[in-house]
């Protein structure tokens, strides 16, 4: 599926679905429903505040898809559209469920390189110590290392996604790398 | 001799490749003559690489289906293809079926407004008086607080203003309000549907906003106005002085607020600070005023300290969504000025004129306050229309915060009159005697009477406020939103969802 999805450029899905072509937009959705979900669960630390979350993005993208002027990859506006709607929903409520919950409701997916058997299992137990220590982040240190290290963006996109100068974005990754070190180190002290 | 201190930052840039060749040797030469900066380096790479490992989470099966087979994603695509300003002409050149479909759309909707604003215009008169005697014989029978909308004042506007009046006619705008209600009905459904064992269902505080809707009391078969002020957005670009704060309201909030008998916005706006929420919640208890539900969460800047928000905790109600939605349009209105609080919050007090003319007195010391009423835009006609005298009755002068030290009573007086002075007198404001029983503070010179002009400048402080009162019974009680902010501290993001503030610009370069 993801290979066929591969073979459509987003300017292409874009202008078939500003010109009413549903299908065009279920595939837009289709390609990018995965990343854009896991950055979301990442954010908010719940798989359904996160489905909802992308939910609200897609149909605001494309009540306003023709804004989008193409400067911009459409994956990172997209994105920022979602970071906004998970911000707001953030600054409604703290989150009340740890990552240990949103994994149980939610499908994982180990990248591709990942070992199998055994070692998964220790990789497992590494990634839960990850995960509960992301869990003890802010919420926009947990967001700029999301974007660098799982979504692989570049600095210039993450300064898009999170509305700040490149300049930012290298000091708050570098506080954020900082913050993660130090509590992995405390749990391990734990 | 001093060694110029080596940037940390550059750590995250080396790692990611983002330096410099220059920046990238000084962070070499550092790792190689400093082991601990070495260490730091491996370690936060591999903690990057370990990040990088992380299971990822795939969206729940079905999503996209769900999502292509969602009511609201068929109002989205009808939104797309009812939009004026047609994305097709950017991204294709040719003129397809589609947007001849689309422009005929178009026309028919402007043959039908066209029509409905004569309708509006000539059968004004007899729905004016109806709709405002229909709300009075609503009020009554509620047997409530006194509902904000005063129908002899509104009679005496239709006898004055008739002629100046431009009714701006939402034909669309009924739909618009009832989508969003059954978009937040099915959202529902379809969530609990696809996840009935979800360890935590979603915040239904943020759909509340809509269910203010459901019992506003209006006539569903009426057309109403949409969720946005961007019917006012014409006069506010015609003559921006002209248009008062409440014009920036959005008739969504309008509707909200009648709909929960508020008669009056207050705006107190601190200039020193949040711990002056203290302030308001000592002068609520001493002149004995019921505050009626309480924001919870007081504060929209995260980083701000959460005790200072100490004085209104653990009296919050439990219906945070309504105040959090009251707090987000009103911060939109507040920004649509050029201000954005740094914090704000909105709740509801019951009280008296004379109990909030007290109030106002003890916060005039710390805040500049604006009062206005919530029906500036005429309710009693569903939001249907916005007549423009309407519009400019009610300029909003601001009354400052006064400098305790160095000012007296008089002075916000004086500075009310050198407003004033400053304010030209359009011939069309000769509607602002049409007001009916009250006027937003600080209005009153251009259009009124000398002896009234006098009356208002002339007075105190306290009596100003009086003055706003001057036709209601003071001993009547009152519901007010209070919407309390602080400019102090450097500005946060304002929460909100809405498209302006979760769409982004697109205005990065090419790549």
């Amino acid at each position: 599926m993801n290979e066929n999805l591969g073979r459509h450029h987003d300017d292409e899905l874009i202008e078939l679905t500003l010109n009413g072509q549903r299908e065009a937009f279920g595939l837009l959705v289709r390609k990018y429903q995965d990343r854009l979900y896991n950055g979301m669960v990442q954010i908010l630390r719940s798989g359904p505040e996160a489905e909802d979350t992308i939910q609200e993005a897609f149909i605001l993208a494309l009540t306003k898809l023709h804004t989008f002027k193409g400067k911009s990859n459409f994956f990172t506006w997209l994105y920022r559209i979602s970071y906004n709607v998970a911000m707001t929903r953030l600054r409604r409520r703290k989150p009340t469920v740890s990552i240990d919950s949103a994994v149980a409701d939610v499908q994982l997916d180990f990248p591709d390189d990942q070992p199998l058997a055994d070692d998964r299992l220790v990789k497992q137990e590494r990634a839960k110590q990850l995960m509960e220590a992301l869990d003890k982040m802010s919420e926009e240190h947990r967001a700029i290392l999301v974007l660098r290290e799982m979504e692989e963006m570049d600095y210039s996109e993450i300064s898009e996604v999170l509305e700040m100068p490149i300049g930012t974005v290298r000091s708050r990754l570098h506080r954020a790398r900082i913050q993660l070190r130090e509590l992995l180190e405390t749990m391990m002290e734990e | 001799m001093s060694e110029k201190p080596f940037p940390e930052n550059l750590i995250s840039g080396y790692l990611d490749g983002q330096l410099t060749e220059e920046e990238r040797a000084l962070v070499e030469q550092r790792m190689q003559e400093d082991p601990a900066t070495k260490r730091l380096v491996e370690e936060l790479r591999a903690n990057a690489e370990q990040m990088q490992g992380l299971p990822r989470f795939r969206a729940p099966e079905g999503f996209a289906e769900r999502l292509m087979a969602s009511p609201e994603l068929d109002r989205a695509f009808s939104e797309l293809a009812t939009d004026e300003v047609g994305p097709q002409a950017k991204l294709s050149g040719e003129t397809s079926s589609f947007k001849r479909t689309k422009r005929f759309r178009l026309a028919v909707a402007a043959i039908v407004s066209l029509a409905a604003m004569v309708l509006v215009v000539f059968f004004l008169p007899q729905s004016y008086e109806s709709a405002s005697l229909q709300v009075k014989k609503n009020s009554e029978s509620a047997g409530e607080i006194k509902s904000p909308v005063q129908p002899k004042g509104k009679i005496a506007l239709e006898k004055d203003a008739v002629d100046s009046m431009k009714m701006e006619v939402l034909p669309e705008a009924a739909a618009s309000l009832e989508d969003k209600s059954d978009l937040s009905k099915s959202k529902r459904v379809q969530s609990a549907e696809r996840s009935p064992n979800r360890m935590q269902e979603v915040d239904p505080s943020s759909r509340r906003r809509f269910a203010a809707n459901d019992d506003a009391g209006f006539d569903d078969r009426m057309p109403v106005a949409p969720a946005t002020n961007e019917i006012l957005e014409p006069e506010r670009e015609r003559n921006p002085a002209v248009v008062g704060d409440s014009q920036q309201l959005s008739i969504e909030l309008k509707k909200s607020l009648v709909a929960r008998k508020i008669s009056e916005v207050v705006e107190i706006e601190f200039t020193q600070g949040p711990e002056a929420l203290g302030m308001i919640q000592e002068s609520l208890q001493r002149n004995q005023i019921l505050l009626t539900e309480a924001d919870a969460e007081l504060a929209n800047d995260e980083e701000a300290d959460e005790s200072q928000n100490e004085p209104l905790r653990g009296i919050a109600s439990e219906e945070n969504g309504e105040r959090l939605f009251w707090r987000r349009e009103l911060n939109k209105a507040v920004a649509g000025r050029g201000g954005m609080p740094n914090s704000s919050q909105a709740f509801v007090v019951t009280a008296t004129p004379s109990q909030m003319v007290r109030l106002f007195s003890d916060m005039s010391q710390r805040a500049s306050i604006k009062l206005y009423p919530v029906d500036a835009v005429d309710s009693s006609k569903n939001g249907l229309a916005v007549p423009q005298v309407e519009l400019q009755k009610t300029k909003q002068i601001e009354i400052p915060a006064r400098d305790n030290a160095k000012t007296g009573e008089g002075n916000v007086a004086s500075e009310l009159a050198k407003q004033l002075a400053r304010k030209k007198q359009p011939s069309s404001m000769s509607g602002a005697s049409i007001v009916g029983d009250r006027q937003a503070i600080g209005e009153p010179s251009a259009d009124l009477p000398a002896k009234e002009q006098a009356k208002a400048l002339g007075q105190p402080k306290e009596d100003l406020y009086s003055y706003y009162f001057e036709n209601t019974d003071k001993d009547q009680p009152r519901r007010f939103l209070l919407f309390v902010r602080s400019n102090v501290a450097v500005v946060p993001r304002l929460e909100s969802s809405s498209e302006a503030d979760v769409l982004p610009a697109d205005s990065a370069p090419d790549k």
